[in-house]
């Protein structure tokens, strides 16, 4: 599915070039569960941006299936990812001016779907996540483990087949984290969703199908 | 319609910046519609047609018109003249007066003159037949909103109003009574200020003009002008205001264009958090540009119409507080569907200039760069 070889990323801070990544090789096949893990600052990251076609490599090549995204417009890229990936964020990333649906809405608009059939799949994602109850409730209103229960269903309501989460648990407490951690296995293996989650994490190691450690910007 | 109702949203839940950008393009298309219109009533003041067959003689050298003084020895070398080249030669008595607080023209001129020689066109009512009644134009009516029927007072006299005529140029604005009702009124015998001369259909008019001036019983006494000379003096007067006010039309809709790009930049500054979310679930750079367009679009829309109602309040106030005067000739102000419809194209085309500079570059950003700026 995913064939990355020989990645790097580098950046200047200041005068510094700092080497974020270095050499990365790594294969992930449909259906896995790829959790990430190392110390902050590792590259952990960046590694996620570069595959979700957020941020640009130096050298190397992220290929998805026959699709090369490293050299991609980012006008390419941000189809692709429209098409393709969902993703999410330790501090979930909703819109504060909207509530659970509209926010879960947003991939399907940028899809152009028809707003009623987007609202029902909405509403469909958000209570296979449990959160029929907090529809209409903005993201002001609902805790921790609700808002990335939002952002997950937002994640995978257009139907990407990978999800990139970045700490999604980085920022909730112990229930919350088994809740999440669980909800995501469970995607996994019902929809066959392939998962690549970046963590500090290792409760989220334990249903994981591969486990790759990074650290200075290498996979140990 | 649905991504409408997001964008609504949008704007209310940013109800400040929302309502200061709304009330800061309410300022700017307040002053342009103001601007324009007056603009467009000095451009129609100045520009209506002109006769080139109607000629009129004053005193020589008056600076005040009323104080021209003709008498009707003065109109034989005018007379001499009928039929080959002059058709008819009126004459033309002219007051500027202060009736009912209103300073206005008083025309008076014999009653088979009104339609033949001064193309007055009844609109409403009946020519004055009787004494002590007189017709008012269109210009007059809109100062001072008296109707047919009403009874006025003129320099002590009452006079009803019989009827509301059409007429072009400084006519416009005018009071128009028998020449016997003038005399009797003002207590003066065979002592005009306009002789009207009306020339024959293909008579060139300069040779006329030549002829008379040299004429040896007119010459330094008097000069003849084209009718509408007088009327094309006074417009040339309103250039400048004309010309200064679309530069600043101009400026009013840069400030639209300059307004819109202010707020837009700090959008993307301060909100760049909701973009980067935007991008990274799919939101191309375009949609997200069309959003801030439609975003834009709709406050400009809004503080369109609301400028356009505010306006049309204050003409109204201003009009009837105090109303713009040329020469005693209201200079009627209104909003016209043309002035609107410009505005329109123009705010929305301005406003939407004013969102594409500062989202140019989108294009080309990446959703990590939108993280890190």
């Amino acid at each position: 599915m995913i064939n990355i070889s020989d990645l790097h990323k580098t950046y200047r801070r200041g005068d510094e070039v700092v080497e974020a990544i270095r050499g990365i090789n790594l294969q992930v096949n449909e259906g896995d569960f790829v959790v990430v893990i190392g110390p902050s600052g590792g590259g952990k990251s960046t590694l996620l941006n570069l595959i979700g076609g957020i941020d640009h490599p130096t050298s190397g090549s992220i290929r998805y299936g026959d699709y090369e995204l490293a050299g991609a417009s980012e006008e390419k890229l941000t189809i692709f990812r429209r098409d393709h990936i969902g993703f999410v964020f330790q501090f979930y990333n909703l819109l504060f001016s909207l509530n659970a649906v509209e926010n879960v809405v947003l991939p399907l608009m940028a899809k152009r779907v028809p707003m009623k059939a987007a609202r029902e799949k909405a509403i469909k994602v958000l209570t296979q996540v449990g959160l029929s109850h907090r529809l209409t409730h903005r993201p002001s209103e609902l805790s921790g483990g609700e808002q990335q229960r939002v952002a997950i269903a937002r994640s995978i309501v257009a139907e990407p087949e990978l999800v990139l989460a970045d700490e999604p648990t980085g920022d909730l407490d112990s229930v919350a984290t088994r809740e999440i951690s669980d909800l995501m296995h469970q995607l996994n293996q019902q929809m066959g969703i392939t998962f690549i989650v970046a963590t500090h994490n290792l409760l989220l190691t334990e249903k994981a199908t591969r486990v790759y450690e990074l650290r200075d910007g290498a996979i140990q | 319609m649905e991504g409408i109702r997001f964008i609504i949203r949008d704007l209310q839940s940013d109800g400040w910046r929302s309502a200061i950008t709304i009330f800061n393009l309410i300022i700017f298309i307040s002053c342009y519609f103001c601007l324009a219109s007056l603009a467009e009533a000095g451009y129609k003041f100045g520009n209506q047609t002109r006769d080139p067959d109607e000629l009129m003689m004053i005193s020589h050298n008056v600076f005040d018109l009323t104080d021209s003084q003709i008498t009707e020895n003065d109109f034989e070398p005018i007379r001499e003249l009928i039929p080959i080249q002059v058709k008819s030669v009126s004459p033309l008595m002219l007051k500027h007066l202060n009736v009912e607080g209103y300073f206005l023209q008083v025309r008076a001129a014999q009653l088979t003159d009104f339609e033949t020689v001064h193309n007055l066109s009844l609109l409403e009512g009946t020519w004055p037949t009787g004494t002590n009644e007189v017709v008012i134009g269109e210009g007059t009516r809109s100062l001072t909103k008296w109707n047919v029927g009403n009874v006025i007072r003129i320099y002590g006299v009452d006079f009803k109003i019989t009827g509301l005529v059409h007429s072009t140029g400084t006519k416009f604005g005018s009071l128009w009574m028998s020449l016997e009702n003038a005399e009797k009124l003002f207590n003066i015998k065979d002592q005009f200020q306009f002789a009207w001369i009306i020339l024959n259909p293909g008579v060139n008019p300069d040779e006329v003009i030549n002829q008379l001036t040299n004429d040896s019983r007119l010459a330094g006494k008097f000069d003849i002008y084209y009718a509408d000379q007088l009327y094309q003096q006074y417009s040339s007067a309103l250039n400048d205001v004309r010309d200064i006010s679309l530069v600043l039309v101009l400026l009013a809709l840069l400030s639209v264009m300059f307004g819109v790009y202010g707020s837009t930049y700090l959008t993307l500054t301060e909100r760049k958090r909701e973009l980067t979310i935007l991008r990274s679930v799919g939101f191309t750079s375009r949609t997200i540009r069309v959003v801030l367009s439609v975003r834009t679009i709709i406050q400009v829309v809004f503080a369109y119409l609301a400028s356009w109602v505010i306006t049309l309040i204050a003409i109204h106030g201003f009009e009837s507080v105090s109303p713009i005067m040329i020469h005693s000739i209201p200079l009627p102000v209104i909003i016209s569907a043309q002035v609107l419809l410009i505005g329109a194209i123009l705010s929305i085309l301005f406003a939407w200039i004013g969102v594409w500079l500062p989202t140019r570059h989108l294009q080309k950003s990446s959703v990590i760069s939108m993280i890190q700026r």
